[in-house]
C-alpha cells in the first residue's frame, strides 16, 4: 500500500491527514461524506442487502429517538447516574443515608455542557448502530463453508452483495448526516469562516432525501425478491 | 372536531390494515398508478384546471379554491379507486410467512395510504385548506399538524423536483413488473 493514514486531526472545516513520510492531504467535508459511504459500501458488498437492512433500521430508528427523545433520554441518563452514585455510596442502608443524599442531590450531572450532550447522542447513536450490526447477525444467518483448513460465512449471492453496496453507501451517508455536523460546528470556535461546513450541511441536507428514495427502493427490491417477484440466480 | 392530523393518521392506518390483509405484491400495484396520478398532478396541473375551466368557469370565482380542490380530491380518488377495483397491476408472488411479510405488507400499505391521504393533505394545505367554509376545519394548524406538512409526499423532495422522485419510482416500478 503506497500510503497509510498515521493521524488525523480536524481543521477548520475540513481533515488535515498525515501521509506516511512527508505528504500532507487535506480532506475536505464533502469527500469525507464519500469516504464514509466508501467504506460502508465496502461493508455492505460484504455483509449483503439484508444484513444491511438491519443497520439502516436501526440507523433511522436513532435518528427519530435522538430527535424526539434526545433531551429526555439525557436527562434519564444524568438520574441513573445520580441514582448509581447514591447506590453505589451505600444508599438508604449507609450509616448516615441523609448526608448521601444531600452529597448526590448536589452532585454535578454526568451530562451537563454542549460537548457532553453531543457526545452522549453520539454515542447513543454509535450503541445503536452496533445493535443493528448485531441483530443483521443474529437474523440473517450464513452456513459456514470450508476454505483450506478453515471456516468462513458463505458470502450472499452477487445481487444480494450489489444491493448491499448500495445500502451500504446510504448507510455511510446517514451516518455521516449525523456524525458531521455535530463534529465539524465545534471547531467554529477556531476559525471565523468555515464555509465548507455550510457547504456540506446543505449537501447532506440535499441528499438526504436520496437516501431516503435509495432506502425506499432497496425494501421495494428486497420485498420481490422475499415474494419470489424477481427471479434469483 | 378533531384536529387534521387525527384523520390524517386514522386513514393512514386504514391503508395500512388493508395493505396488511391485501398483501405487499398486490398494495406495490396500487402504488405504481398513485405515483403516476401524483406524477400527473404536479407536473400538469394548470394544464389540468385550464382544461377543467373551460369546462365550467370557475376562475374568479369567491369558490375557486374549493373548486380546484374538489378536481384534485376527484383525481385522486379515481386513481386510488382504479387501483384497487377490477383488473389491477398486481405483482405477482406471495409475502413470506411470518413477521417481515406481516412488516412488507403493512409497510407497503401505510406507504400507499401516506402518498394518497397526503396527496390529499398537501393540496389542502397548498389552497389553504377551502373546506374551512364547511366547518370541517378550524385554523391555526396545530405542532404536529405543521409538523406533517413539512413531511408530505410533495413537499419532502427538494423545491421543484418532487415529479422527478415520483417519476422515477414509478418507472421502476414499470420495469419490475415487466421483468416479472
Amino acid at each position: 500500500m503506497r500510503t497509510l493514514m498515521r493521524t488525523i486531526a480536524l481543521s477548520g472545516g475540513g481533515v488535515i491527514g498525515t501521509i506516511m513520510g512527508d505528504e500532507t492531504v487535506q480532506l475536505m467535508p464533502l469527500e469525507l461524506i464519500v469516504l464514509f459511504s466508501a467504506l460502508f459500501i465496502v461493508v455492505g458488498f460484504i455483509r449483503g442487502v439484508r444484513a444491511e437492512g438491519w443497520i439502516t433500521a436501526f440507523i433511522v430508528f436513532a435518528f427519530v429517538i435522538l430527535r424526539i427523545a434526545g433531551d429526555t433520554l439525557t436527562t434519564w441518563a444524568n438520574r441513573i447516574y445520580k441514582l448509581s452514585r447514591f447506590g453505589l455510596a451505600g444508599g438508604i442502608i449507609a450509616e448516615n443515608p441523609v448526608e448521601i443524599w444531600e452529597e448526590t442531590v448536589n452532585m454535578s450531572p454526568l451530562i451537563e455542557t454542549d460537548v457532553e450532550k453531543v457526545l452522549f447522542r453520539m454515542a447513543l447513536f454509535l450503541a445503536l448502530y452496533l445493535l443493528g450490526l448485531v441483530a443483521g447477525r443474529i437474523a440473517v444467518k450464513r452456513v459456514l463453508v470450508p476454505v483450506g483448513f478453515g471456516l468462513i460465512r458463505e458470502l450472499p449471492d452477487l445481487g444480494e452483495r450489489l444491493l448491499g453496496a448500495v445500502l451500504g453507501a446510504v448507510n455511510g451517508f446517514l451516518i455521516a448526516f449525523f456524525v458531521l455536523p455535530r463534529v465539524l460546528p465545534a471547531r467554529k470556535e477556531t476559525v471565523i469562516v468555515v464555509p465548507e461546513t455550510s457547504v456540506v450541511t446543505d449537501f447532506m441536507n440535499e441528499n438526504v432525501v436520496n437516501a431516503a428514495f435509495a432506502v425506499v427502493v432497496i425494501i421495494i427490491l428486497l420485498g420481490l425478491m422475499a415474494t419470489g417477484g424477481i427471479r434469483q440466480r | 372536531m378533531a384536529p387534521i392530523e387525527a384523520y390524517f393518521i386514522t386513514l393512514v392506518v386504514v391503508f395500512g390494515v388493508v395493505g396488511w390483509v391485501r398483501t405487499f405484491p398486490k398494495e406495490l400495484g396500487v402504488t405504481l398508478p398513485v405515483l403516476f396520478g401524483m406524477y400527473i398532478l404536479v407536473k400538469f396541473d394548470q394544464r389540468l384546471l385550464a382544461l377543467m375551466n373551460q369546462v365550467y368557469e370557475f376562475r374568479g370565482t369567491p369558490d375557486e379554491g374549493f373548486i380546484i380542490f374538489n378536481i384534485y380530491l376527484i383525481f385522486m380518488l379515481f386513481i386510488t379507486l382504479i387501483s384497487y377495483e377490477g383488473e389491477t397491476l398486481d405483482f405477482s408472488g406471495s409475502p413470506p410467512l411470518g413477521i417481515t411479510g406481516t412488516l412488507l405488507n403493512i409497510g407497503s400499505g401505510l406507504f400507499n395510504g401516506y402518498l394518497v391521504v397526503g396527496t390529499i393533505w398537501f393540496y389542502l394545505d397548498e389552497l389553504d385548506y377551502p373546506i374551512r367554509g364547511l366547518g370541517l376545519f378550524e385554523p391555526p394548524l396545530s405542532d404536529l399538524a405543521a409538523a406533517l406538512v413539512r413531511w408530505l409526499p410533495q413537499n419532502v423532495p427538494p423545491e421543484g423536483r418532487a415529479d422527478e422522485y415520483f417519476l422515477a419510482l414509478g418507472v421502476l416500478l414499470v420495469i419490475l413488473r415487466v421483468l416479472r
